[in-house]
Parts: C-alpha cells; structure tokens; sequence
C-alpha cells in the first residue's frame, strides 16, 4: 500500500509548452534589446540539446547562452521576463492559455486522494501558490515544496527529502510522478522512492542513462495514471 | 560570499583525474567487460566502447561505465547487475595489489609536492565516486597522511553529483561551503554541485572529461587549471 504520492507542477498537472515559449518570447526580446539578437526558434532548435544533456533548468541555460555568458545579465533577464509573465497570468483567460491543465486532471487528483496523500515538489517559486489556487489545484494538496522557498533545486534530492520529512512519509511507501528523467525520476530513486515518468513533449526526449534514472512506470497522459498506480501495486 | 580568484582555507579533491591518472585502469576495466559481454553473446570492441564513451561524456551521464553497460545489455536489470558484480570482483583484486594498483593509476605530475605544499597553508580533503577501499589506494600512493577527512561514496552510499556527499564533507570539517573549494575534472560530478553549495570551485583539465562544455553558469567553474602544480599559484 502506497501512502505518498509526489507531483511535479509543470509539464506534470499542465502543458508547459504554452508558457515557456511566452517566456522565451520575452527573454529573446530583451536579450535583443541588450545587444545579443536571438530569436524563439534559436530557442527551440538549441533546447533539445539541452534537454538530452540533463540541463537542470533550460530557461538559465538558454538566456545564458544568449546573453554572452554573461551570468549576470542573464539574470536580470530572467526575473524581467518572469515578472512580466506572472503579471500576465493575473489574467485568467491568459492564465488558461498559458498553464492549459491536462485533460482530467482534477479527476485523476480527486480520485487519488482518496487513496493517498498528495504533495508537490517544484521549481516553481512561491507564486505558483496563487495561481494553483485559480486553477483549483490547491485542494488536492497537502504539502508543496518550492524550490525556491527551501533553497534546494532539483535535481538535489533534498527537496523531495524534505517534502517526505515534512508529510512524515517514508520514500519506500512514496511515487513520484513527473515529466523529466533528470529532475524527477533520478533523485526519486536515488531516495528509494518508486517513479513514474509522464512522457510528453519537450523532455519526452530524454533517455534513462543507467538503472538509477529507470522510471517504474511510463506514461503519455495523466489520465492513465490512476490505472497505471493500481496495476503496479501502488494503490 | 565564495572566493573566486584564490583558495579558501579547506580545499577538498577528487580523485580520479584530478590526483591519479585513471585511464590505465579504465582500459583493463573495458577489457574485463567486453570478455564478460562476449560470454554472454553480446558482441561489442573498445572502438565501440570508445565511441559510446566519447556520448556519455559529452551528455553529462553521473557514471561512465555503468552507462556502456547498461546500454549494451540491452537494459535488463537482472543481467546488468550481474555484469557489473562479475567486472567489480574482477577489477577489485588487481587494484587491491599496491605495485598493479600504481601502474593502473599513476600519480599525476607534481601531486605529491604539490599537496606536501598545500597541507603546510590548508585542510585538505577528498571527495570521490569510489569504493570504500580507495582509502587504502592512497596509502599505495602515499598521499593518505596529507588528507584531514576523506568522503568516499561507496562507504556512505551517497554518489556525486548529490550535494549531500559534499555535506558530509563539509560538516565533518565544521566549515562553511564559502569556506572551501572543490578540485575536480568534471563539470557534471564535482564543479556542479559544489557551484550549487557555493564552494570556490576550481576545474583541472585532464583525462576523458576535458571535453566536458558548460550547459549554464552553475557548470562555470571559478578557476580553471591544466595541472596541479598551477593550484599553488591560487594559494594565498
């Protein structure tokens, strides 16, 4: 009997896509004004590169290419670009746009916790926590772990280290479920946590490198996941 | 704040590469494994070897070999632990013999007077993805005595790059990160993580993972050298 189920938030309970190519839209921009002409499509040809090679976070690595390697520039960059896509969101139709909730998700989260207990593990920082209380996603959760508000970056199995102390979960009785392999899956079973690996675009590219990146469970969409859990022994 | 331009007062190292030159002991490693593969029907040469290595590498994978393993047996768990248990019980008799050990590892140029150097200005340590057993290694080298705490994975069960091998480390010393630096040639396994924990960080560019490119700036290492010896220049 599995007690803990552990979720990734994008890519996970939403398409990612819409809202990271609004961001590169930005960055590209501003990255233009700076001096440093870039386009969304440099973006995208460079990401799959990144991707294959287990870049813990595309965003830092493409603004920072761009920007001459200049980790400071990049920076700013990216909190302008991050601003400005959160004063977007405040918008619920753009919300919609941007963060589309997988198809039955709220279903698939309902149903689960009726037989577990749910948390999130993120990278998101702590405004996430506003939005996912638009989206209705709150209620599912007892228990997000933000990145940023504890000082840990996945792939740093700490912040699923700390999610599982602060839910008072053992690892063995606990399923992350998440869309990359590198940041999700590994430190899942580096812990001894059980994985499952949403298999979607853009990180549907990256491949197990050795046993320790195997995810127990692959899937192509979340509504799968109930049925999946319960085939595995999971719930 | 982490020094970015001189050495902090604990310096930690890693081993493979960075203190020892470890390719000698990777060709009989690969050797091992290609007689273990073809017992099994699985026909593969060190050119292929070589070439699949040359991807992992560049991809940042935490490990080499137990990559070309697990690509090769085609990733079937029962028989990939079963070849790494066989090449392991194989590999670790020679590497426990001192004079086979050394020819299989030489020291790099200059390591021992360069560390003889840095125990007199720092604390050292070590910091490796190796077997518990790499303690006695050192001692065939004679470089066990410069070292004030080591971190090995095997005896911990933590492997680089996770930050809490580092920790180990770091608390045992009772410094901060900002007070020490990390010495190692890979971006992926020794400058990443220590970059994240705010350790001074400090690449030598040698063996398979000179190759190695930045993905962002956490790969970024503060101090770039090509051989030891150039560390004393940092110090002080």
């Amino acid at each position: 009997m599995r007690q803990g189920l552990l979720f990734d938030l994008g890519g996970t309970l939403w398409d990612d896509w819409p809202a990271e190519l609004e961001y590169w839209r930005i960055c590209t921009e501003l990255l233009t004004e700076a001096g440093f002409p870039c386009t969304v499509d440099d973006f995208i040809r460079d990401s799959a590169e990144l991707i294959r090679r287990y870049t813990p976070s595309l965003n830092r690595a493409l603004v920072w290419k761009y920007s001459g390697r200049d980790a400071e520039l990049a920076a700013r960059i990216r909190e302008e670009a991050s601003q400005r896509i959160w004063d977007m969101l405040e918008d619920d139709d753009i919300l919609a746009r941007l963060y589309p909730l997988w198809p039955g998700i709220h279903d698939v989260l309902d149903e689960l916790a009726q037989a577990a207990r749910l948390g999130v593990v993120s990278m998101h920082g702590s405004r996430v926590r506003g939005v996912m209380q638009r989206m209705g996603l709150m209620r599912h959760f007892e228990e997000l772990a933000l990145c940023d508000e504890r000082g840990f970056h996945k792939p740093d199995p700490r912040i699923i280290a700390w999610t599982l102390e602060s839910m008072g979960l053992e690892a063995a009785d606990c399923v992350m479920i998440g869309d990359r392999i590198d940041n999700d899956v590994h430190p899942a079973k580096v812990l001894g946590l059980s994985a499952v690996w949403l298999q979607v675009h853009p990180y549907d590219i990256q491949e197990p490198r050795y046993e320790t990146d195997m995810p127990d469970l692959t899937i192509t969409d979340m509504r799968e996941l109930p049925t999946a859990l319960r085939s595995g022994g999971w719930l | 704040m982490k020094l970015r331009d001189r050495l902090p007062n604990t310096l930690c190292f890693d081993l493979g590469s960075t203190l020892w030159d470890d390719r000698p002991a990777l060709e009989l490693q690969w050797e091992i494994l290609l007689g273990i593969l073809a017992a099994r029907g699985i026909a593969s040469d060190m050119a292929e070897l070589r070439r699949m290595a040359d991807e992992v590498v560049r991809s940042f994978s935490p490990t080499l070999t137990r990559v070309l393993v697990w690509q090769l047996c085609g990733r079937d768990e029962p028989s990939y632990r079963a070849i790494i248990r066989e090449m392991v019980e194989r590999m670790l008799p020679r590497l426990n013999e001192p004079e086979e050990f050394r020819r299989l590892n030489p020291l790099l140029p200059g390591v021992h007077e360069t560390l003889a150097e840095l125990a007199g200005r720092h604390r050292l340590a070590v910091i490796s993805n190796n077997f518990a057993s790499a303690d006695r290694w050192m001692e065939f080298h004679g470089i066990h005595g410069y070292f004030e705490h080591i971190s090995m994975s095997g005896a911990h069960g933590l492997h680089k790059p996770d930050p809490r091998l580092f920790l180990l480390s770091l608390e045992a010393l009772g410094v901060e990160a900002h007070q020490a630096a990390m010495i190692g040639d890979r971006l992926d396994n020794d400058i990443w993580p220590a970059n994240r924990l705010g350790m001074t960080t400090v690449r030598i560019l040698q063996g398979h993972y000179a190759v190695q490119q930045s993905r962002y700036h956490v790969d970024e290492p503060d101090i770039t050298i090509s051989s030891l010896t150039e560390l004393l220049q940092y110090s002080r």
